[in-house]
């Protein structure tokens, strides 16, 4: 089975422009934090190795993307194959998060997924080490938010303090072997029973 | 005795200036009588009456279809020598014979130089040009070898009617190609001779050539030999001005090298040279002596070929285009040495004192454009401070005929019609429907929320963009809070008033064209502008004029940008084509690698002040208006063998050159785009000579039909030269691409 073969696993995080795409990405690969970063342009990509279930390694492959909503039309070009996809907002900034709902729909159709009902989407509510004052997102609207779209699960974080990133993305890991996982099997065996999978991190909320 | 008339070609014109109205044509012949040495012959068609006119016409064609000789009248030589211009020699007694093809583009004639081992004399034969498409001769072999599909002769070479004399005269005398210069054969040569003009006793320091990291600075030998050898000889003019004046011309025109360059004077070579920009300039340093010295220094390249420095410098050109264009001697396009050297022109930067040079009494150009453009492109800028006024010309905020006078006025105007736009915004005056003032003002402050986040966010890391202080300054108090240090992110309110001037500069564009309204990737085209000019205003019509060629990169629907990258995916296919078949085996043949370089002219990948010497030679558009996708080729190219040797996937493909930032040297891609457009440009028109002889079923065609148009095995289907991309590479007008009209529901 895949298993002997190197697992990578592929993961798109999508969100407006400036909500924090790059640099979670970076907290999350390399540990590290920047203000310089700039304005994304096309689409760029940073790998992690991994481990799962213990003994095995897998290699992650976090795509970073360009958040304005003219250059969607070319993500078609990197979606594909996509095991999880990582929907970002900013909690200072409502349309970030009234724009989560579109992203998603979005990535469903240029991604073409085969069962999109059961595909793994991860929410993120960036920012949070900004004072309260300047918080516009609820830790309600956002729990609900995640619910109504198919109990997604939702981490409160922040790439500049690295709060809660790591658990994130373990989540994020999850969620994306066992799409991989899901679609391997779908490949080998032409199972004819309807596959009921679970998804195991399900709508834990967040630990903030 | 017997004389036979081995040779005739019509059409051979003498150009006696550069009015084409003086031109006048003649009949090439080279005669054999008994044991004496063969001659070579022009005559002027003035010169003959019309019976013998008739006669060589008529020989013109028989000689080149029966090839057999012909017993002529003596008496047409014996009346025509002495006419005006005409010359009669023996082939034995020429040193030398340049064949200089014509260019691909028909745009000069090919030609003929015949340098006499006899240099004393004063008697310099003229240049004889091939007016290939007058001569009947000429035509109907070549119709007869494009009948064959093959435009050449079986030495390899493109024909045309100069290969007919090579031909000729090779059966008649012993003529060696040189190594160093394809177009010069040599006439019954030494071993002197022979080894002078060989490439292979250079082999030993070739190699070591090779083995450098840094190709590019090979230049620099031949130019300090050039430095050394031009202040020996001013020391003698120096001495000689005590002197009567006599005795000084004596002196220098008694130099060796001056007499050389004397004698050549009309050689293609010196000509070259002569507009060569370090010449000029080495010209404009010494005064009284600068005739000379200009004569001199051209006459350097005639002696260069025995340099060594200078063999280096062709054999690594030679070797870019061997070893990395893929292309080889033998192969249907070549390089020619004039196209060589014109991209060896480049490494002289146009500075301070020139640019002044350029001006009269009243502030007014007094060069024309192309020849601007001509130093820019090949040369670039040599700094900040001279861009500061340069690029106002090169980006069409200053007409490049205004006076000084009129430029002070021109910046009054835009002065004023800046705020007026800026005003609009600042003072909230907006003219929004009733109905619509919600969706608008939201939209508005959208726009301006994003800007300056991306201003916030954009080239941080210069001096002027640095701190966020008042006056943008390091703040002495180091723990103040000042803009790379700051703890609220992105809540922090911009100071810097360089920063304000970038966020008001696209505020205000956007209410100048609210149509496009503000798309990423603006501000890193904005920023190296405003770094330039430290102009608000002056930034302002900059950008404005530069958008103008780069709104297309940004359009809602992506059309321009997609435009370039199927251009570019028929460039690579037609260039690179095995780089071509190993990206669409990696799932790559979109080329979606190259958007971001295509965006923002490769901002990202180079440091800033390389950034600029590219734009400024894009600004030119002194090849393609669409130069930046043979900048991009040559990136491709450059990288070929890495690519097809060690990636095999998508994702490698992207990361590959998504991290290529300082790890390129742009001279040297440049001086490769040059080549590669030259190359292309070649390309272009051989195919489309060839093809006026294949009949095309399918005048419509357009590129997009490619796949279908090669199912149908049509042989001209696959023709590049018919693609509506490709041609519109050879163009050199900006092509320009509007937003369609802004919508309540248009995406942002």
């Amino acid at each position: 089975m895949s298993s002997k073969k190197k697992t990578i696993l592929k993961v798109i995080i999508l969100g407006d422009s400036g909500v924090g795409k790059t640099s979670l990405m970076h907290r999350y690969v390399n540990d590290k934090y920047s203000q310089q970063y700039k304005a994304t342009i096309g689409a760029d990509f940073l790998t992690k190795e991994i481990n799962v279930d213990g003994d095995r390694t897998a290699t992650m492959q976090v795509w970073d993307t360009a958040g304005q909503e003219r250059f969607q039309s070319l993500g078609v070009a990197f979606y594909r194959g996509a095991d999880c996809c990582v929907l970002v907002y900013d909690v200072t900034n409502t349309k970030s998060f009234e724009n989560i709902k579109s992203w998603r729909d979005e990535f469903l159709v240029h991604a073409n997924v085969s069962s999109p009902e059961s595909f793994p989407f991860v929410i993120l509510g960036n920012k949070i080490d900004i004072e309260e004052t300047k918080k516009v997102i609820s830790v309600k609207s956002a729990q609900d938010l995640a619910k109504s779209l198919g109990n997604i699960p939702l981490f409160l974080t922040s790439a500049k303090s690295s709060i809660n990133v790591d658990p994130a993305f373990e989540e994020i890991a999850r969620s994306a072997l066992q799409q991989n996982q899901n679609d391997a099997d779908a490949f080998e065996e032409d199972f004819n029973d309807a596959i009921n999978i679970q998804l195991d991190g399900e709508a834990d909320s967040c630990a903030c | 005795m017997r004389t036979d008339l081995v040779f005739c070609k019509s059409k051979v014109f003498v150009h006696p200036t550069k009015n084409a109205r003086d031109n006048f044509p003649g009949f090439l012949l080279i005669t054999v009588a008994g044991t004496t040495d063969p001659q070579l012959l022009w005559i002027p068609e003035s010169s003959l009456s019309v019976k013998q006119l008739q006669l060589l016409i008529e020989m013109d064609e028989k000689l080149i279809t029966e090839q057999k000789p012909v017993e002529m009248d003596v008496s047409i030589i014996m009346e025509s020598s002495g006419a005006f211009s005409s010359f009669r020699v023996s082939l034995p007694s020429l040193y030398c014979i340049e064949f200089r093809p014509p260019s691909p583009s028909g745009w000069w004639y090919g030609s003929m130089i015949s340098h006499l081992k006899d240099t004393r004399g004063d008697s310099t034969l003229p240049v004889l040009f091939f007016h290939d498409d007058v001569c009947p001769s000429t035509l109907k072999k070549k119709k007869q070898l494009n009948k064959s599909f093959d435009p050449f002769t079986s030495s390899g070479d493109v024909y045309w009617g100069g290969i007919d004399v090579r031909d000729t005269v090779a059966k008649l005398v012993d003529l060696q190609k040189t190594k160093v210069d394809q177009t010069v054969w040599l006439v019954n040569p030494s071993l002197d001779d022979l080894r002078n003009f060989s490439a292979s006793a250079l082999k030993s320091t070739t190699d070591q050539e090779n083995k450098s990291t840094e190709p590019i600075s090979t230049g620099d030998d031949f130019w300090n030999k050039w430095e050394s050898a031009k202040w020996s000889i001013m020391s003698h003019i120096a001495n000689a001005t005590s002197k009567s004046s006599t005795i000084m011309t004596n002196l220098i025109k008694s130099h060796p090298v001056v007499q050389l360059v004397e004698r050549n004077k009309n050689s293609f070579y010196v000509q070259k040279l002569l507009k060569n920009p370090r010449v000029i300039e080495i010209q404009d340093d010494f005064d009284s002596a600068r005739v000379y010295l200009a004569k001199w220094a051209l006459g350097v390249k005639e002696e260069a070929d025995n340099y060594q420095s200078m063999h280096r410098l062709n054999e690594h050109y030679q070797r870019i285009l061997k070893n990395d264009l893929g292309f080889d001697m033998t192969s249907d396009v070549s390089f020619t040495q004039e196209e060589l050297n014109k991209a060896m022109e480049r490494n002289f930067p146009l500075n301070r004192q020139k640019w002044n040079s350029f001006f009269d009494s009243q502030g007014r150009l007094s060069l024309t454009v192309n020849e601007i453009k001509d130093y820019i492109f090949h040369g670039g800028i040599s700094d900040m401070e001279l861009r500061k006024e340069v690029w106002l010309f090169l980006m069409g905020v200053y007409p490049w005929d205004s006076s000084a006078d009129e430029r002070i006025q021109i910046q009054q105007s835009l002065k004023e019609s800046y705020n007026e736009y800026k005003n609009k915004w600042l003072l909230k005056i907006t003219s929004f429907d009733d109905e619509d003032d919600e969706s608008e003002q939201e939209y508005w402050d959208d726009q301006i929320f994003r800007i300056e986040k991306d201003v916030k966010r954009n080239d941080r890391n210069l001096d002027i963009y640095k701190w966020n202080t008042p006056d943008g300054k390091k703040p002495e108090d180091d723990n103040e809070e000042a803009g790379s240090d700051t703890s609220e992110a992105e809540h922090w309110k911009i100071k810097n008033p360089n920063l304000i001037a970038l966020k008001n500069i696209l505020v205000t564009f956007n209410v100048f064209n609210s149509d496009l309204g503000y798309v990423q990737g603006m501000t890193d085209l904005l920023s190296p502008i405003y770094y330039i000019l430290r102009d608000e205003t002056m930034a302002y019509w900059c950008f404005v004029k530069f958008m103008e060629r780069m709104e297309r990169n940004f359009l809602r629907d992506q059309s321009g940008i997609r435009d370039q990258m199927l251009t570019m995916v028929e460039l690579c296919q037609l260039m690179l084509p095995k780089l071509s078949e190993h990206l669409s085996k990696c799932d790559s043949s979109n080329l979606f690698f190259c958007f971001r370089m295509l965006l923002v002219w490769f901002k990202r990948e180079f440091d800033f002040e390389d950034v600029c010497s590219i734009w400024e030679i894009f600004f030119t558009d002194f090849y393609s208006s669409q130069f930046q996708l043979f900048f991009m080729l040559a990136i491709l190219q450059k990288n070929c063998d890495p690519v097809i040797q060690n990636l095999n996937q998508f994702d490698q493909v992207l990361k590959y050159f998504n991290d290529m930032h300082s790890t390129m040297n742009w001279k040297d891609l440049m001086i490769r785009s040059e080549l590669l457009f030259i190359r292309f440009e070649k390309l272009m028109t051989i195919m489309e000579r060839k093809s006026e002889f294949i009949p095309s079923h399918e005048e419509t065609y357009t590129s997009g039909a490619n796949i279908h148009q090669q199912e149908l095995g049509d042989p001209t289907s696959e023709l590049p030269w018919k693609s509506k991309r490709l041609q519109l590479l050879l163009s050199k007008s900006m092509i320009i691409q509007k937003e369609a009209p802004r919508t309540r529901g248009s995406i942002r």
